[in-house]
């Protein structure tokens, strides 16, 4: 058969010494940030960046992968001992883990979390390696029109569906795509926005900006901050071991979990964040004691976590078979690929089958080692949040500048970071989101380019975007999304306007 | 602090709409092109405009809502920003492990620790990244001042 041959074919790759060595790596490092609060996966992988210059592209894609998903593991961690998640998608965790762990069952509740986690990843990883060159065969049906639509739902779902309100998600995301137009345009030769600065004619630095976003930013904020500078309770290896009862209790929610987790993560814009999300409210919703829910349930961590896990996998079905990141960690490795002349889209598959099977099968291997990595050795990671924040940061700062240095030999994108590391901060401040705007960084020029490509074909005429049913159906679900996030704006602010009124009745 | 209006909303509005109020009208120096044949303005003189609309509709409704202050953590920005631009400053003329000392000991300021457990972690991340990126990683980078 020929998906046994692939796999075959993958597990060759995947197996390959330096690949296993790198691949470990990732994990490694993954779990350390994941458990980490303070720095996340996107930080670590633009650190990261730099190096991948030197080694091969597949070497280099499964070790940024596994440092993506093995921060999925360690972001349980930081959430059950000490009520902060260590991943925004780990947060969901920290509902039921923290009471678990108040309890004394912080044990158990890593437990269930790391196995929890290695299912959701598994069927996952079964639904990507299924489905995704499916989906790349569609792909190849698509014309400019239908590549720009699915960029756009992807952009909007991306922000409009994140933790904070939708219009400040799509502000974020549209400046993203302006900053992703700083350098020469593709068709004129143009250099856009350069402002006469030669280093800019080549646009905005990548790593610059995601080391400037989610490292500069981060560091600033976590400096003094209480979160980075809490201790954790000791775990022992024999705590960890579930009752009976309580492993029974689990089964059923970690498939639901994985479930939704799978067909969910595969969606543009859809993160393991919000899987976790709605996976809790469905768990908590056929749960026949709800109360329990919030004072440490067992199933109100496992199912969030096996849909965490799985949408970690199935982020790359997207990503991988079209082309199109669904967030913003998903962008910055198809920023790599570009890097490495590899052109990400629905040839991928089938002209560079070494490296997808590769890592799809790297991905299975990588997921067992984090279980070996992270049950026996969970005191190397409790003992881990030990250490002062300070005795880090200085640590990534140096290594974010050299790191940024070393891609250019260039002092230009070392002062590029420290401007975009205050850009990152004021709009953390201002509570902006900054993956949209990594995403439509990473997307701006390609949506410029094919949504040139559809108004030449169809001669300035916009309703090619409509007559098209696939595009036409991607418009329609990106308006829909777009009225819903107005809608629960609106609702949001004329709420906080009768508040309002109502103190300055109450004080008048 | 609460304050009567949502001031994160409204500085953050205001911010993006003049951010998109420059490049649409900044965008105006290309060629905008037709809807056929885009110029290389037609993209950014539009999102320009997106950007300033949206910005409005994130400022215009903040003004009826109660926030908090703005917090700026000022001192842990400007050391941190600080240790990066002394980092490119120093870097060619003096090699990898003066310019990590020194940046990872600027970076320090605003936290409370003594003085030899700071030059300690200093001394340990310089190895760190001595030993990590130009030997470990074989990058060409200089490890002592030119000058010596």
């Amino acid at each position: 058969m020929d998906l046994l041959g692939n796999l075959a074919l993958g597990l060759q790759v995947a197996v390959e010494p330096m690949n296993l060595l790198y691949c470990f790596f990732g994990v490694l490092l993954g779990t350390v940030v994941g458990v980490l609060p303070g720095i996340g996966a996107l930080a670590a992988i633009s650190m990261l960046l730099p190096l991948t210059y030197h080694i091969p592209p597949t070497t280099a894609i499964i070790m940024l992968a596994g440092v993506y998903y093995g921060a999925q593991y360690g972001g349980s961690t930081a959430s059950i001992l000490l009520n902060l998640p260590g991943t925004p998608s780990s947060a969901v965790t920290c509902l039921d883990g923290y009471p678990m762990a108040r309890k004394g069952k912080a044990g158990v509740a890593l437990f269930v979390t790391t196995i929890a986690s290695l299912l959701g990843a598994m069927s996952g990883v079964v639904l990507l390696t299924l489905f995704s060159p499916l989906i790349a065969e569609l792909g190849l049906k698509f014309g400019p029109a239908e590549f720009c639509s699915m960029m756009l739902l992807g952009l909007v779902a991306a922000s409009s569906m994140g933790m904070g309100s939708a219009s400040k998600g799509l502000c974020a995301m549209v400046l993203g795509l302006l900053m992703g137009l700083v350098g020469t345009d593709v068709n004129s030769g143009v250099a856009r926005f350069a402002f006469d600065v030669p280093e800019l004619t080549d646009g905005i630095n990548l790593v610059a900006l995601a080391m400037g976003l989610f490292g500069v930013a981060e560091v600033v904020r976590c400096i003094n901050s209480e979160d980075t500078n809490r201790q954790p309770e000791k775990v022992t290896l024999s705590s960890m071991v579930p009752t009976r009862d309580e492993f029974g209790a689990t089964v059923k929610p970690m498939v639901r979990g994985s479930a939704l987790g799978s067909a969910l993560g595969a969606l543009p814009g859809v993160g393991p964040s919000i899987a976790a999300f709605m996976s809790y409210a469905i768990e908590k919703r056929v749960a026949k004691d709800p109360g329990r829910f919030g004072q440490g349930a067992v199933e109100g961590i496992a199912a969030p976590e096996a849909a965490n896990n799985a949408a970690a996998q199935t982020a790359f079905v997207p990503s991988l078979s079209l082309g199109i990141p669904g967030d913003a960690v998903m962008a910055v490795m198809l920023g790599a690929l570009i890097i490495h002349g590899i052109q990400p889209g629905p040839m991928l598959i089938s002209e560079q089958p070494n490296l997808f099977w590769g890592l799809v099968v790297s991905f299975a291997i990588g997921n067992i080692m984090l279980v070996i990595l992270n049950l026996p050795t969970i005191g190397l990671w409790v003992a881990l949040l030990r250490i002062p924040f300070a005795w880090m940061y200085p640590a990534i700062l140096v290594f974010v500048a050299l790191g940024v240095y070393s891609i250019n030999n260039n002092t230009f994108d070392v002062y590029s970071v420290a401007a975009l590391g205050i850009m990152g901060y004021v709009l953390m401040v201002l509570r902006f989101e900054a993956a949209p705007l990594l995403l439509g960084y990473i997307l701006g020029p390609m949506l410029e380019e094919y949504l040139r490509r559809a108004m030449l074909i169809s001669r300035g005429d916009p309703m090619i975007f409509l007559q098209r049913p696939i595009s036409a159906t991607l418009l329609a679900l990106t308006l829909a999304l777009l009225l819903w996030a107005i809608g629960s704006t609106l609702r949001k602010s004329l709420r906080a306007k009768q508040e309002l009124d109502r103190l300055n009745a109450q004080t008048a | 602090m609460k304050t009567t209006r949502d001031i994160h909303d409204l500085v953050g509005g205001l911010l993006m709409a003049t951010t998109g109020l420059f490049f649409a009208l900044y965008g105006l120096n290309y060629t905008f092109g037709t809807s056929d044949r885009m110029g290389p303005g037609y993209f950014p003189v539009v999102l320009g405009w997106t950007l300033f609309i949206l910005g409005l509709l994130v400022a215009i409704p903040a003004w009826w809502r109660r926030g908090s202050a703005i917090q700026l953590q000022w001192s842990n920005l400007f050391w941190c920003v600080l240790s990066l631009l002394v980092f490119a400053l120093v870097l060619q003329p003096a090699g990898v492990v003066l310019a990590s000392f020194v940046t990872a000991l600027i970076s320090l300021v605003p936290s409370t620790m003594g003085l030899r457990k700071r030059l300690t972690v200093c001394a340990v991340i310089t190895l760190l990244t001595t030993l990590i990126f130009p030997i470990g990683l074989q990058m060409q980078l200089q490890i002592w001042p030119a000058f010596l």
